[in-house]
């Protein structure tokens, strides 16, 4: 998507800034993973593999909920959206 | 599922969900935003709004009555924050590429926790079970 993304430029930040903001980003990337073993491990555990890839399903359809209002509000294109 | 009780769920945690957005992200965060007006549109794309937050509801409600068939404020709403933990992580990564203060950051973060919490508390509520839910027992 690296192309995509240059096309707004302007929505992101300079490559040196986010290397050094990098750490956000692997407390991000912890902090999805851990809220979402969490919700894992406290209602769907018991029904195994399934269980969890159904939970990753509704989890993602409902980012791209989100995805969809980012998009509202922010002038990215559609094929960033895709 | 009971889809009566769903579907009145749903559109209650929407009309939350919408609500809330309007008043936290649209009016009390609008100054914030605008500090870095260039990132955002002039006006929100309204069809594309609507649609990602009946996604947000609907999913949130399908996930209350999966994760708790029994329904229940205090559960569904511990579930809400759960999910919002998932928001709070893709802010963080928004944060460290897109040029947004902290300012917006944590008031997103905030936004999410309480928005997420109460339209859990609000399907756990109406998503009820009049009956008591049987569970299965161990070495049965």
């Amino acid at each position: 998507m690296k192309d995509v993304s240059a096309e707004v430029q302007s929505l992101f930040r300079p490559r040196e800034e986010i290397m050094s903001l990098f750490h956000w980003i692997i407390i991000g990337q912890a902090g999805l993973a851990l809220a979402f073993v969490m919700i894992y491990a406290s209602g769907f555990a018991t029904g195994g593999i399934a269980a969890g890839v159904r939970l990753g399903i509704m989890l993602e359809i409902l980012a791209v909920g989100a995805r969809c209002a980012i998009y509202a509000t922010q002038p990215f294109r559609q094929n960033f959206l895709s | 599922m009971d889809w009566k009780k769903f579907s009145i769920a749903f559109f209650a945690a929407f009309g939350f969900i919408f609500v809330f957005g309007f008043i936290w992200y649209g009016t009390l965060m609008s100054g914030a935003h605008q500090e870095v007006s260039t990132l955002f549109r002039p006006k929100p794309d309204f069809p594309w709004l609507i649609s990602g937050h009946v996604v947000m509801a609907f999913f949130l409600t399908f996930l209350c009555a999966k994760f708790v068939p029994a329904g229940g404020a205090r559960i569904c709403a511990l579930l809400g924050l759960l999910v919002a933990l998932v928001y709070v992580g893709a802010h963080l990564i928004t944060f460290a590429v897109q040029p947004i203060t902290n300012k917006i950051l944590w008031g997103w973060n905030v936004g999410a926790l309480i928005q997420f919490a109460v339209a859990g508390a609000i399907i756990g509520t109406i998503y009820k079970s009049s009956s008591p839910v049987t569970r299965p027992t161990p070495n049965s």
